[in-house]
């Protein structure tokens, strides 16, 4: 096995960055070491298994990586061409060390070698930095590489922090936990590299990050949850709970409120790690209780279900917008719309994957949120108060989230495919090369398995939990997975009789968009995106505190044109984080008298500083 | 057998139900009024015209009403009807129940941005808006329920949620404040007054007959059954919630049933006659005192249970 690893990174790494120039032995050397890299670990994830050896909740983390590893690798040989034609081997070995990391933090996890995690976790961090950081020429993207460089040292300070501390110290442990994973995770306030970070890395990059990253936070909240498990499980639940609730209502709020694709897609990404952190949360606190044993196996079920569904259904997304950037050189989506003519398979795909995200049946975004509502009515029926008071609160602002995410997406939907392009940019854009838009319907398809395959995936989640299923809960899901079919089933039947039986000779005909008479409607008459989610953002304007600028209105007889513009920024940043850092670059300031270029004075404090440390020997 | 009677009932007579709405609203203006049947004529008039598509559309528009009407006929087959279990029914259906409608509102969404029609997009933008925040109050009414019910939270309970609660005699004033807020969502839902005006042709005041302006013929005929089919199951589902479903005999049940359901309609009939739209500033005031109905309800609920 270790030989084949070395080869592996000799080909993924060292080969690339030999040649590193646009060649096509790069890109396969580049494509062909992730596809052996994913092919090692099944092999191995499959010898575990046959070995009863390893924790078997890991593959659930690892079938992601691997599959938008594989996509990712093959989107990016389209989504580069023209682009850094000569650091691609650069590119190449950075990716590979990504999907490497992530693997090996996984293994590691399992092994419980701290010193391996912890490398495993850096080399995760620093390759994926390199790549946000990959636009070596936008002022932006730098900015968005230092704040996701400083995010994940911090993440893995507060983990050495956590191995430091010891589950002797459990409320330390807890707490350095949380911090240290949220980081990664994207808790509210530790979230505020990804809204940078997903806009300025490469659309496979971020596909990667949001879908397969961001999972190992949770997965690390779970392993490391089991030593401080016993007394404190019910503690670490209600962290969880609170900030999931927190986090899924404000990443779908702010999402709402974004212009560029890919903001949006990042707070989405927010919104659903807090979902799936509310019913871990829900987990931890029903899991001591036998009482509460049906919900915490759905809870677990539905954190799990609702991981492997994101990472498809986000994957899909970000590559898409990706596609988009590509052949159209804009991710404003007030630049875009009537790409659906333009981009049919793409525009199919971004339709079906938001509808999954939004949790709307028959996609398997529906399966997972389902579980949790099962979960959650569970914890209603037959609770004490308290954890019945939890679980009504998880549903009720599951349900929210849910209804402002339709709201997100149609908006992003609606204003990126449907329409007619507002710009010439929008205008030219065309489906683009094979290698973009294959990965896309691949993940698309694989929703379907997803979908249908949930009871199966739910007696293996808690198999490999070791929870025992009754067959009244598995039929839930069977039921469930047939209705779904029956719609299908329906639509299909609804639709046949429409097109073949009903219309005997009656013709189909074409004429332009009713707009109150106007004979000839433009772009410019459509309603925006902005537009549409205005009544949501101003609703919820003391929480967005969107900045507004009216310029130059004028009240003469001739007005001349005035601008209008809203933009709601991510509060985490501008509420809590710059004015911190302020008062450290304000404090750090004063310091600076420290530095007069006398040498007398560097003397005299060295001095004070070895006269303290003796006395410390000394005196301790 | 029966549920299938009922089932095959509810297909057919979902369009008249919008029929007894415009009578009523009719007798309180002192009109005529639309013949009961209206709604019948109109559909089959749509069926035989030809259909005529935007341009700028795409099969979005072609498939969203079919998908709509899909998810509608789905979500009917899931309602108990007349004391009778659908056999479709399992523990959590009502979950999928209330999807299924949202699966039929993001389907007329995308239809109505498809055209990429000033209207359509504000019609769509307050859908949106409004149906977010009526998922709210739908959950906080399936929370209730799951907690009156203590067993399960199907659809099926429903009934016997009803009888048990006649028995308790404690549990109706929280039934009843929950079948008050329904009947907000109901109202909202099915775009009926003080939310939306489905009589107007004034664009800019309508939700949904704003987002569908751009269909015509089959498709429209379409949207039409869909919608009265929505209202059908949604004053089913208020009726099994509030009236006690003992089964007697088939025939006489099956009968309460259908009345029950006039009876909803009688009573949004009378609340559009009386009240006026409501400006849409004020509508999520409206739609969050529902929610603060039904919390209320959950919490007079939970001190009569404990």
């Amino acid at each position: 096995m270790l030989t084949i690893t070395i080869i592996l990174i000799i080909c993924g790494v060292f080969v690339p960055l030999a040649i590193n120039k646009n060649s096509h032995i790069v890109n396969t050397f580049g494509v062909g070491s992730i596809v052996g890299l994913s092919a090692k670990t099944i092999y191995q994830t499959i010898m575990n298994y046959l070995a009863q050896d390893g924790i078997l909740i890991t593959p659930f983390f690892q079938i992601p990586i691997i599959i938008l590893g594989i996509a990712g690798a093959f989107h990016s040989i389209g989504y580069l061409r023209g682009h850094w034609e000569h650091r691609r081997g650069l590119y190449w070995a950075l990716y590979f060390l990504t999907i490497f990391g992530m693997l090996s933090v996984i293994e590691k996890f399992c092994s419980m070698s701290v010193l391996g995690i912890l490398l495993a976790w850096e080399m995760m961090s620093l390759a994926s930095a390199g790549l946000v950081g990959f636009d070596t020429h936008s002022k932006q993207t730098q900015r968005a590489f230092w704040t996701y460089l400083l995010a994940s040292n911090a993440g893995a300070a507060f983990i050495m922090l956590m191995f430091a501390a010891t589950p002797d110290h459990p409320i330390l442990w807890i707490i350095f936990m949380i911090i240290g994973f949220g980081l990664k995770v994207g808790f509210p306030i530790l979230h505020v590299w990804l809204p940078q970070a997903h806009p300025a890395a490469p659309a496979p990059v971020s596909a990667i990050m949001s879908g397969a990253m961001l999972n190992l936070g949770v997965l690390g909240i779970i392993f490391f949850s089991t030593p401080v498990a016993i007394l404190y499980s019910s503690l670490i639940g209600y962290i969880l709970v609170s900030l999931g609730v927190i986090g899924s209502l404000g990443g779908i709020l702010f999402a709402l409120g974004q212009r560029n694709i890919k903001t949006l897609l990042a707070f989405s990404s927010i919104e659903n790690m807090g979902i799936i952190s509310m019913a871990l949360g829900l987990f931890f606190i029903s899991r001591t209780n036998i009482a509460y044993q049906t919900t915490s196996i759905f809870a677990i079920a539905g954190a799990i279900y609702h991981i492997i569904n994101h990472s498809l259904l986000k994957g899909g997304l970000f590559l898409s917008a990706g596609s988009i950037y590509k052949q159209t050189g804009t991710l404003n989506m007030e630049e875009l719309g009537g790409l659906m003519k333009r981009m049919p398979i793409l525009g199919r795909c971004f339709a079906l994957n938001s509808v999954g995200i939004c949790g709307i049946p028959p996609m398997n975004g529906f399966i997972g949120e389902f579980l949790i509502y099962v979960a959650a009515f569970y914890g209603v029926i037959n609770g004490n108060s308290l954890i019945a008071a939890i679980s009504a609160t998880i549903a009720i602002s599951l349900a929210f989230t849910g209804g402002l995410a339709c709201a997100a997406f149609s908006k992003c939907f609606g204003a990126c495919f449907m329409g007619e392009p507002r710009t010439e940019k929008a205008e030219k854009a065309t489906e683009g090369s094979a290698f973009m838009s294959a990965p896309i319907v691949v993940l698309t398809i694989l929703t379907i398995p997803a979908t249908f395959l949930a009871p199966s995936m739910f007696i293996w989640i808690s198999n490999s939990l070791e929870i025992p299923t009754f067959a009244k809960d598995v039929n839930i899901l069977t039921n469930l997975v047939c209705i779904i079919f029956l719609l299908y089933m329906v639509i299909g039947f609804i639709y046949f009789v429409h097109n073949y039986i009903l219309p005997g000779g009656r013709k189909i005909r074409r004429g332009p968009t009713w707009d109150c008479g106007f004979a000839k409607p433009t772009a410019r008459m459509e309603y925006t995106g902005t537009a549409f989610a205005q009544p949501l953002v101003d609703f919820f304007s003391p929480f967005l505190k969107s900045i507004r600028k009216l310029s130059r209105v004028t009240t003469n007889l001739f007005p001349k044109s005035s601008e209008y513009s809203i933009e709601t920024k991510d509060a985490g940043t501008s509420l809590f984080w710059d004015p911190i850092f302020k008062l450290f670059s304000k404090l750090f300031n004063k310091l600076h008298g420290l530095q007069s270029g006398s040498l007398h004075f560097y003397i005299l404090v060295m001095v004070i500083a070895i006269l303290a440390m003796l006395i410390w020997a000394f005196a301790f | 057998m029966n549920w299938f009677i009922c089932f095959l009932i509810s297909l057919i007579a979902a369009p008249l139900l919008v029929g007894v709405i415009n009578k009523i609203k009719a007798l309180f203006a002192g009109r005529h009024g639309p013949r009961l049947l209206q709604l019948y004529y109109d559909i089959f008039k749509l069926l035989k015209k030809d259909r005529i598509l935007s341009s700028t559309s795409t099969c979005i528009m072609e498939l969203c009403p079919i998908i709509n009407l899909g998810a509608v006929i789905v979500a009917t087959a899931l309602m108990p009807m007349a004391g009778y279990e659908s056999p479709l029914g399992f523990n959590g259906d009502i979950i999928l129940f209330f999807y299924l409608f949202a699966l039929g509102r993001i389907a007329t969404i995308f239809a109505a941005l498809d055209t990429g029609s000033a209207f359509e997009g504000m019609g769509a933008s307050r859908e949106a808006q409004f149906s977010a925040i009526v998922e709210i109050i739908v959950f906080t009414i399936i929370t209730f329920l799951a907690l009156i019910s203590a067993g399960g939270f199907s659809l099926d309970l429903l009934q016997q949620i009803s009888i048990s609660s006649t028995g308790v005699g404690l549990a109706i004033t929280p039934l009843l404040l929950i079948a008050l807020a329904f009947l907000i969502v109901l109202l909202c839902e099915n775009c009926r007054v003080p939310f939306d005006d489905p009589e107007t042709h004034l664009e800019l005041t309508m939700i949904h007959e704003a987002m569908i302006l751009d269909n015509a013929g089959p498709d429209l005929a379409i949207i039409h059954y869909a919608a009265a089919l929505k209202l059908w199951a949604m004053s089913g589902f208020l009726v099994v919630l509030v009236l006690p479903s003992v089964i007697v005999n088939g025939f006489v049940t099956i009968c309460c049933y259908l009345v029950g359901i006039i009876l909803v309609g009688i009573i949004v009939g009378v609340i559009e006659s009386i009240l006026a739209r409501a400006r849409f500033l004020k509508v999520p005031q409206l739609l969050l005192s529902a929610f603060t109905i039904a919390l209320i309800a959950i919490l007079l609920l939970s001190i009569f249970k404990y």
